[in-house]
């Protein structure tokens, strides 16, 4: 029997996968197909201080292997999160994170003081990488000041486990997860979608209203195995590592470029029970191949 | 309650055209439920090189059968990969199905009852006046049926049977009225005075054409939607359609059908699917 057992910060995990912010709602959404013991943990849809309508339509697009979406973190917002949705993620049988975005410090702050501490929550993910909204997010996520700035800020602000979630769309990512880790980050996640396009040729006008979007799905997966490679080199904090994962098999490909836990998204909107069966499909193979700790394998590749 | 299943395909027939009809039968869990006319399934072929997403698709018919399991019919016309690759399968192939999804039309429609379909938004309709037909007095129904050439039309010969009264239009006047199909929908609904209610089903422009009719008659309308979508339960946020009052509703869990007092049905955001 595989020791499936991992973790990040004081989050202990039964096992390595987790849900992927933004393609899982607040879990509930999943109720009655996903049984929660059987995965790690879920990621809420990122929070903001205040609801958000999102971007108007249309949001997203179907590429090759992949899709973009735009969405513009429509969500609750935090008070409407702690009342409606905080009472089923309560009750749910594995760890929750609640992923957090604002447009200033101010607000990232606001909303970690509001739910970083809250009964049920176990982490809290800074999302400093939405390619879709104009202020904030990804604004910080791609210069090191901006990320010592917001995950210096958080962490003062609770003392929950504390994740930021890093943008592919640099660089310089290994000294970004670096600056993360000095500020009192417990962990980096990534990666979040990469910016991209459609084009809509007999109009002559992107597909998307937001023009970009964020790619995601399989596509990604091995930008997405290059990148927690090369932070696992850069960083000694764990790494949750997510891109395009559909399989079990997926998921060992990043626990062994480095990643001790990992995120499925996309998955999730083909398959509601996708992160279920990924999770059954990593046990499967550890058994196959008698690994005895799971975390035996993290980082294989760098031996 | 949806759930995902793994359905084999038993027919995936050629009716005319880019048109086919393709048959699923799956094994329905305790928990499925009726399935109400208007609601929609997610399908997606199970094999190597499919498209990523599962596409959604309107259900042309919904039927128990012995031995505890039950048939979808699926209406659909070669449109981009997606369909594409649907019109290659056969009986051998399976797919996978999310099996029912979305609100469907109300139980109780107030007659006379206006469909109004164009192209290959026809199936939410035509299953309606399968299921509900009976209820309500012969002519009581009106099926108004367009497309650009006799061989976009069809069910018409059915609808007749079922004793509705049946209104065809091509754009190149091969069949039925030559024009729109909103010229007879108009003609008709102003004769009436406007009582009853106006189930719509097709291109964007003729729903915008048709809600605005029944609007000015006074009338009832509810206009099955389309947008792109992810994942058919609420989740990935990408269908939403704007509503009067600005906010954003997901069309796959609060629609497809949706009131056109409700929907704000003339945004610019509603451009159609090209």
């Amino acid at each position: 029997m595989t020791d499936m057992s991992t973790g990040f910060g004081r989050v202990q995990l039964r096992n390595p996968v987790m849900t992927a912010s933004g393609c899982f709602g607040y879990a509930k959404e999943f109720d009655g197909q996903v049984d929660w013991s059987t995965i790690g943990g879920v990621v809420t849809k990122g929070i903001s201080p205040a609801p958000r309508e999102g971007n108007p339509p249309p949001r997203i697009y179907e590429t090759s292997q992949g899709m973009l979406n735009a969405i513009g973190l429509q969500n609750v917002g935090a008070e409407a999160f702690l009342s409606d949705k905080l009472p089923y993620l309560r009750g749910i049988d594995c760890r929750v994170m609640v992923n957090i975005y604002g447009k200033t410090v101010e607000e990232y702050v606001e909303v970690t003081e509001k739910l970083g501490d809250a009964d049920g929550i176990d982490a809290v993910e800074a999302n400093l990488s939405c390619p879709n909204v104009a202020a904030g997010g990804i604004a910080f996520g791609t210069t090191i000041d901006g990320i010592e700035h917001i995950t210096k800020a958080m962490r003062a602000a609770t003392k929950s486990t504390l994740v930021v979630k890093l943008s592919p769309n640099v660089s310089n990512l290994g000294e970004l997860a670096k600056a993360a880790e000095g500020s009192g980050a417990d962990a980096v996640s990534l990666i979040n979608t990469l910016r991209g396009m459609a084009v809509d040729i007999e109009n002559r006008k992107p597909i998307l209203h937001n023009r970009f979007g964020g790619l995601s799905g399989p596509a990604i997966k091995p930008v997405a195995l290059a990148q927690v490679f090369q932070t696992f080199e850069a960083v000694s904090i764990p790494i949750i590592g997510m891109g395009g994962i559909m399989s079990g098999k997926d998921v060992i490909e990043f626990l062994m470029a480095g990643a001790r836990c990992v995120q499925v998204g996309t998955a999730n909107f083909i398959d509601p029970q996708a992160s279920q069966k990924i999770a059954n499909q990593v046990h499967a193979w550890c058994e196959d191949h008698n690994v005895e700790k799971l975390t035996d394998i993290v980082g294989a590749l760098h031996s | 309650m949806h759930n995902q299943y793994t359905a084999t395909i038993t027919r995936n027939a050629r009716m005319a055209g880019a048109y086919y009809v393709m048959t699923l039968e799956y094994k329905p869990a305790s928990n499925h439920g009726e399935v109400v006319p208007g609601q929609f399934v997610m399908m997606r072929p199970r094999m190597s090189g499919a498209p990523l997403l599962p596409r959604p698709m309107s259900i042309l018919d919904w039927r128990p059968k012995a031995g505890g399991v039950a048939q979808v019919d699926i209406f659909y016309k070669i449109h981009g990969t997606g369909t594409d690759l649907m019109s290659t399968l056969t009986t051998d192939h399976s797919v996978d199905l999310l099996a029912p999804l979305g609100n469907g039309f109300p139980q109780f429609i107030e007659g006379p009852v206006y469909l109004v379909g164009g192209g290959v938004g026809i199936p939410p309709l035509v299953n309606w006046a399968r299921e509900r037909h009976a209820d309500y007095q012969a002519g009581q129904i009106h099926y108004f049926v367009g497309g650009r050439t006799a061989k976009d039309i069809f069910y018409d010969r059915e609808m007749q049977r079922l004793k509705l009264q049946v209104h065809v239009a091509t754009n190149d006047g091969s069949r039925g009225h030559a024009g729109f199909v909103t010229l007879p929908f108009e003609k008709v609904l102003q004769s009436t005075g406007g009582t009853g209610t106006v189930l719509t089903c097709g291109p964007m422009a003729m729903m915008q054409a048709v809600a605005r009719i029944a609007e000015a008659n006074g009338t009832k309308c509810l206009a099955s939607l389309e947008a792109y979508m992810a994942c058919g339960f609420g989740v990935c946020l990408g269908c939403v359609v704007p509503d009067k009052t600005g906010d954003f509703i997901r069309l796959c869990v609060d629609g497809p059908v949706m009131d056109t007092t409700t929907v704000d049905i003339h945004s610019p955001y509603l451009g159609g699917l090209g």
